[in-house]
């Protein structure tokens, strides 16, 4: 890790100016209420341009003292009128940058800057909502230039551009057209791939469910138009028009959604960051150091494992567990390619050398135990439905075999002497994790005494994202030898990786 | 969980041992923690129980015999948590300590052995309420960017010296 910084690199600065007009919106959004009451209730004009008045003067006031400075290796942001808050972000513990414009912030030329760091898995440790495109850069460039690994990707960095001349380049250029001057454009999401992964992913799902609850509970807040349409038109034909009906609108909505949220998802490989930019009206780009990245996760998930792709993603620390456009590597890959994707973004993550380890047929029937047990949960409930509902309790036992099955089946482990490998299935999604062997932050060996009579224990890593991977059942000694070399600072490499058993 | 580092194929150990995989080096809890998860377990339960027994008095819903058998099964099982499990779980917990690692076991039936590298460890965190002060107890709760590792009922001295232990040797440099 390089030295921090020291000293001042950036002084005391405040918001771009326009903050004070974006300021100024969002406390009158939420004087709405206030401000309803007054203009309605009769009040003299007086009393509403002094509320005005007195709102503007928070918001001046609060630009006036919301200050960012990067000194003596942290990030310093000092704010608030009445309770002063001063944020400090050690420059070393920052795990990524995120730029991002929305559209009026896209619409008056300046920037939101969220600061990431470990520990922090609900938002940004540190916001700048409002940075000119030169200060964005100027702050971007001082913090990157610290928080960078020692090892140059590029050798010969002395004759390149420097990193904010190539940060300019790409961000005030076409990124597919600019791939020279030591970015590496890794790979562009094309049209039919973002339609594509907005139809596979879960969406379009909660879209749906939205839609019958709302159809079916809440109908008398739906749209006049939109609900004569449906009383006139879809009912008339039977439940079955009404739940194609609600589907093509949620298709519809998850496709516009995943358009303006993957539109040109772009992958790129500037020295020893990664970035990506997407987005159709607000474009969001994200930075992450490369030394940051703890796991790469491949993610096939039921519909995109039948056309033969999957998703990749990133564990690194600080970067939100519940938002998965964050840890986005790339949203959509044929799977025989996702390796050689990885391999370029990432050529210093280690690869397991050889094929993936399987799990002796002697722990399937294990698999069975929990999926089964759940199943017939559901079947003593689903007997509770009325009349030819009550059908429907047949689905789970089959179901819970197969799941049980397949989780057998598809289980995978592999350490060697730099990285680990694990492949579980979830339920309809099978992920596969590829770590650095010291990667996790916590190991955890499960056992219970009918495992130990069996020689059957569990194993599960921590990554500091918040997320982990794990293989439920596993011949114990297995499970031994990823405990005793997961995870740990300076231990003696493997010699060996068979399976004990 | 088996105590030792099994040997491979080749019966040598393919990997440096852990801090716990030595009998000698675990340390457990005082006996007398059994009692303070005792009467943890027993103030813990006071308030449903109340709640419980106000509900079965003044609430009028359902017969009788339901509203108090759910009393009786509070109890029942506030119980058992009182007198069956302590003992079990004093004698499956054990930690150990190593310059490079901390190592725990704990668990009741499914027993979970959790290894944080030192260098891993952000903040430590010790609490000691009002029960575990009469038992002159301190709960250790060990944080890493992922997740949390607890020691609950570590002697007061024994908890201090941990601490300032764990704190000199997580004086590292973490690459999260």
């Amino acid at each position: 890790m390089s030295e921090p910084l020291r000293g001042v690199a950036v002084p005391d600065t405040r918001l771009h100016p326009i903050y004070l007009i974006i300021d100024t919106a969002k406390t009158v959004r939420q004087a709405i209420p206030f401000l309803v009451v007054t203009i309605f209730g009769g009040a003299p004009w007086w009393v509403n341009v002094a509320l005005f008045a007195l709102v503007m003067a928070i918001a001046i006031a609060q630009w006036g003292v919301k200050k960012y400075s990067v000194v003596g290796g942290v990030l310093l942001v000092r704010s608030g009128l009445v309770n002063r808050s001063v944020r400090v972000v050690p420059i070393t513990r920052i795990t990524e940058l995120a730029a991002s414009q929305s559209l009026t912030q896209r619409l008056v030329g300046v920037w939101g800057l969220n600061v990431r760091s470990p520990g922090d898995r609900q938002g940004s440790a540190v916001t700048l909502p409002c940075l000119s495109g030169r200060r964005l850069d100027e702050v971007r460039a001082t913090l990157e230039s610290s928080a960078r690994t020692t090892v140059p990707t590029n050798p010969k960095s002395g004759s390149d551009p420097s990193t904010i001349q190539r940060y300019l380049a790409w961000r005030r250029t076409s990124v597919a057209a600019a791939p020279g001057e030591g970015l590496q454009v890794i790979a562009i999401l094309t049209t039919a791939e973002m339609l594509l992964a907005a139809v596979t992913g879960s969406s379009i799902l909660l879209i749906l469910l939205a839609a019958l609850v709302v159809w079916f509970q809440f109908s008398e807040y739906v749209p006049v138009r939109a609900s004569e349409f449906m009383e006139q038109v879809v009912e008339p034909h039977g439940v079955v028009a009404v739940l194609i009906t609600l589907f093509v609108v949620a298709l519809a909505a998850g496709l516009v959604l995943g358009g303006l949220r993957l539109n040109r998802f772009t992958l790129i490989r500037d020295g020893d960051v990664l970035r990506n930019s997407r987005g159709l009206l607000g474009k969001r780009t994200a930075t992450i150091p490369v030394k940051r990245i703890q796991a790469v996760r491949i993610v096939e998930g039921f519909w995109r494992t039948m056309l033969g792709y999957c998703s990749l993603q990133v564990e690194v620390a600080g970067i939100a567990r519940t938002n998965a456009s964050q840890r986005m590597l790339f949203p959509l890959v044929r799977t025989d390619r996702a390796e050689s994707l990885i391999r370029r973004a990432l050529p210093e993550l280690p690869w397991p050398s050889q094929p993936l380890l399987v799990l002796p047929a002697r722990l399937h029937r294990r698999y069975l135990t929990l999926p089964l047990e759940y199943a017939a949960g559901f079947t003593l409930l689903m007997l509770l439905l009325p009349g030819w509902w009550e059908l429907v309790a047949i689905l789970p036992l089959p179901l819970g075999y197969v799941l049980g099955v397949a989780r057998a089946r598809e289980a995978r482990w592999r350490i060697d002497e730099e990285s680990v490998a694990l492949r579980w299935r979830r339920l309809l999604n099978r992920n596969t994790v590829i770590a650095y062997r010291s990667g996790s932050q916590l190991t955890e060996l499960s056992s219970s005494p009918w495992k130990a009579r069996a020689g059957v224990a569990g194993f599960k890593m921590r990554f500091s994202s918040g997320r982990g991977a794990g293989i439920r059942y596993m011949v114990e000694s297995d499970a031994l030898l990823l405990l005793h070399s997961v995870g740990r600072a300076g231990s003696a490499k493997v010699r060996s990786c068979h399976p004990a058993s | 969980v088996a105590a030792t580092f099994p040997p491979t194929a080749g019966g040598e150990p393919s990997a440096v041992p852990l801090a716990g995989d030595l009998p000698t080096e675990r340390h457990r809890l005082p006996a007398r923690v059994t009692r303070y998860w005792r009467w943890r377990a027993f103030y813990s339960s006071v308030p449903i129980l109340v709640l419980l027994v106000t509900a079965a008095i003044v609430l009028p819903w359902g017969p009788w015999w339901l509203r108090w058998g759910i009393v009786g099964v509070f109890v029942a099982v506030v119980a058992a948590c009182m007198i069956i499990l302590p003992p079990i779980r004093y004698r499956v917990f054990w930690y150990a300590i190593s310059s490079t690692e901390i190592d725990v076991q704990s668990g009741i039936v499914f027993i979970t052995r959790s290894v944080v590298p030192m260098y891993r460890v952000q903040t430590l965190l010790s609490e000691r309420g009002p029960v575990a002060g009469h038992y002159r107890m301190t709960n250790l709760k060990i944080r890493t960017a992922a997740g949390s590792v607890k020691l609950s009922g570590l002697d007061r001295g024994e908890a201090d010296e941990l601490c300032a232990r764990i704190g000199r040797l997580t004086d590292l440099a973490d690459d999260v």
